[in-house]
């Protein structure tokens, strides 16, 4: 019995009299309101959903010094002793920093976490795989004609079959990730304007459709603040409801991505794992949301309370 | 209480006049009718009169208060001490009877408890006690009317102001509803009311104001014996 007295004396403050009936008009427009809701979780969700896969993939990141390092391949007939052997020669290079050897055992190992090579090994009844010697350059710059001398000098002694260059790929995608992002940016401001214009349009016409309480209001002497107040609640109330739809899809989407993303890892022999978005990312597409529904409202009622107001005014 | 003193009104720079040098004053507790054909100018003047809309020429006072020397927000804060029935704003359907009668007082910001006990007194007032949680949908007009009545005299105003109140009513139904305004008067409130409805002119015998064309062509208020 209190606590009704109390919802029902909050209902008759001028703030909770404001939010009641914008409730009231959102929930009587159901259609309206969802499909709005929808657009704006929509836009606010694609901007959220690119950037989580940016960031995904720059945590790719390998490093510099796997980035920057070339594969040496040895021939089937050298073992593990010459394999170290090798390894400690090129390391005395001065444009090597350092090398790790990568005997065919570990390289087996490696391989049959992801494939099953057991028929092969039965097969074959040996081990297919070489021995690799992981060689980390001493300079960082992309100069490709210096790697590819360096290349060509390490692939013409005896126990090397060929030398790989295999992780310039992940520079580029660096690079275009770089790219990306700045698109993402771009194109989320762009959802962001949509989705602002999309609640200012929807204001203006609930106020439309309002119009008649407008009036009534401002000729009982209802202040612009308090005609103006529904109309903000009610972007507030699109902008919060729909910054969580947004995310509810980000949620969804990782979700879906997340198994697909695993398996492909998995082949590339990477754990590597689709991460969603954290506590601080989620309160500020919700703060984003909030705002860009409370500033589309305020436009939108900027832009039309004196023609309600004052019909005869403005002619 | 009401005062014009050559109050002229344009609509737009090439349109004519819908007032034109428009003087009278109602004294305070006063009660009148204010008449002329459709088109005359009766629901632009208490437009002015409510400080909705702006004179183009002269000057409106309001209990001494010149409208034009008031801000907006100023302007809009008077009429919560003016009762104001006008067609055009009528009940709000998304709510029920009490709702509609309260919504001046929530502006107002009083208390629901203070709310209620109003709300109740005033629908008592006219009648309709037992419509409060109804919607204004199910009443007949003449109910409607007067739950509009009971909104615009629930802030206990000084002043009254009704645009054609009886407009689409029945006579038994107008004369109820005069009885009303006339109840309001006597506990001192001054009433306004534009009607073109002679034989309640005539049955009442309030003072008359009559407008023609925009021009105030009859004034029983500028005559002292028809001063209350
Ligand atoms: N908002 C408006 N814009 C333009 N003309 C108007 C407006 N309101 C009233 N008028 C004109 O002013 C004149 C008086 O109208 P009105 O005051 O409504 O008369 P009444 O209430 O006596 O029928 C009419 O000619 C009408 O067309
Ligand atoms: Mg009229």
């Amino acid at each position: 019995m209190a606590a009704l007295s109390l919802k029902q004396r909050f209902a008759y403050t001028p703030r909770g009299h404001a939010l009641r009936h914008s409730l009231a008009y959102l929930s009587r427009a159901r259609v309206a309101t969802l499909l709005t809701l929808l657009v704006i979780g929509i836009s606010l969700a694609l901007p959220a959903i690119f950037s989580v896969l940016v960031t995904n993939l720059r945590s790719l990141d390998v490093g510099n010094e796997d980035a920057n390092s070339l594969t040496l391949y040895l021939h089937m007939r050298v073992d593990d002793l010459g394999g170290v052997e090798l390894a400690s020669r090129i390391q005395q290079r001065d444009d090597i920093r350092m090398t790790r050897y990568v005997s065919r055992d570990e390289a087996l190992e490696t391989f049959s976490r992801h494939f099953s090579l057991a028929d092969a090994v039965d097969t074959l009844g040996e081990n297919p795989l070489p021995g690799a010697i992981i060689a980390v350059m001493a300079t960082e710059d992309d100069d490709e004609a210096r790697i590819a001398a360096l290349s060509q000098e390490l692939s013409a002694l005896p126990e090397v079959e060929f030398v790989k260059y295999d992780l310039r790929w992940l520079k580029r995608l660096h690079a275009l990730l770089e790219l990306v992002s700045r698109a993402v940016w771009l194109i989320g401001g762009l959802l962001v304007m949509t989705a602002l214009l999309v609640i200012g349009n929807t204001i203006r016409l609930e106020m439309l459709r309002r119009s008649d309480e407008i009036a009534v209001s401002h000729l009982v002497g209802a202040s612009r603040r308090q005609i103006r107040r529904p109309f903000l609640y009610s972007g507030l109330i699109y902008g919060f409801a729909g910054g969580l739809l947004a995310l509810c899809l980000v949620w969804l989407s990782v979700g879906l991505l997340r198994g697909p993303t695993a398996e492909l890892a998995g082949l590339y022999g990477s754990g590597f794992e689709l991460s969603g978005l954290n506590g601080a990312q989620s309160g500020l597409i919700l703060a984003i949301s909030t705002l860009v529904g409370l500033t589309g409202a305020w436009f939108a009622v900027r832009w039309q309370i004196t023609r309600l107001c004052n019909p005869g005014e403005s002619s | 209480m009401i005062e014009f003193q050559r109050v002229g009104k344009r609509f737009g720079k090439s349109g004519g006049a819908a007032l034109e040098d428009v003087s009278f004053h109602v004294p305070q507790g006063g009660i009148g009718f204010l008449t002329g054909h459709s088109g005359a100018g009766k629901s632009t003047l208490l437009r002015l009169a409510a400080g909705l809309d702006m004179p183009s020429a002269g000057r409106i006072l309001i209990a001494g208060t010149a409208l034009d020397s008031l801000r907006e927000a100023r302007r809009t804060a008077l009429r919560r001490h003016m009762g104001i029935v006008f067609q055009e704003h009528h009940l709000l359907l998304d709510r029920n009877v009490f709702d509609n009668v309260a919504l001046p007082l929530v502006m107002a910001g009083y208390s629901f408890t203070d709310i209620q006990r109003r709300v109740r007194a005033a629908l008592d007032k006219v009648g309709l006690l037992k419509y409060e949680t109804a919607s204004p949908r199910e009443l007949s007009g003449g109910e409607q009317q007067r739950v509009g009545i009971a909104r615009a005299v629930i802030n206990r105003p000084s002043l009254l102001l009704a645009d054609e109140p009886t407009g689409n009513l029945d006579p038994e139904m107008s004369m109820e509803i005069m009885n009303l305004f006339r109840q309001f008067n006597q506990a001192g409130v001054t009433v306004l009311i534009a009607t073109h409805d002679l034989a309640l002119l005539r049955e009442l015998g309030f003072p008359v104001l009559s407008l023609r064309g925009g021009r105030l062509v009859h004034n029983d208020f500028q005559n002292p014996r028809m001063e209350h």
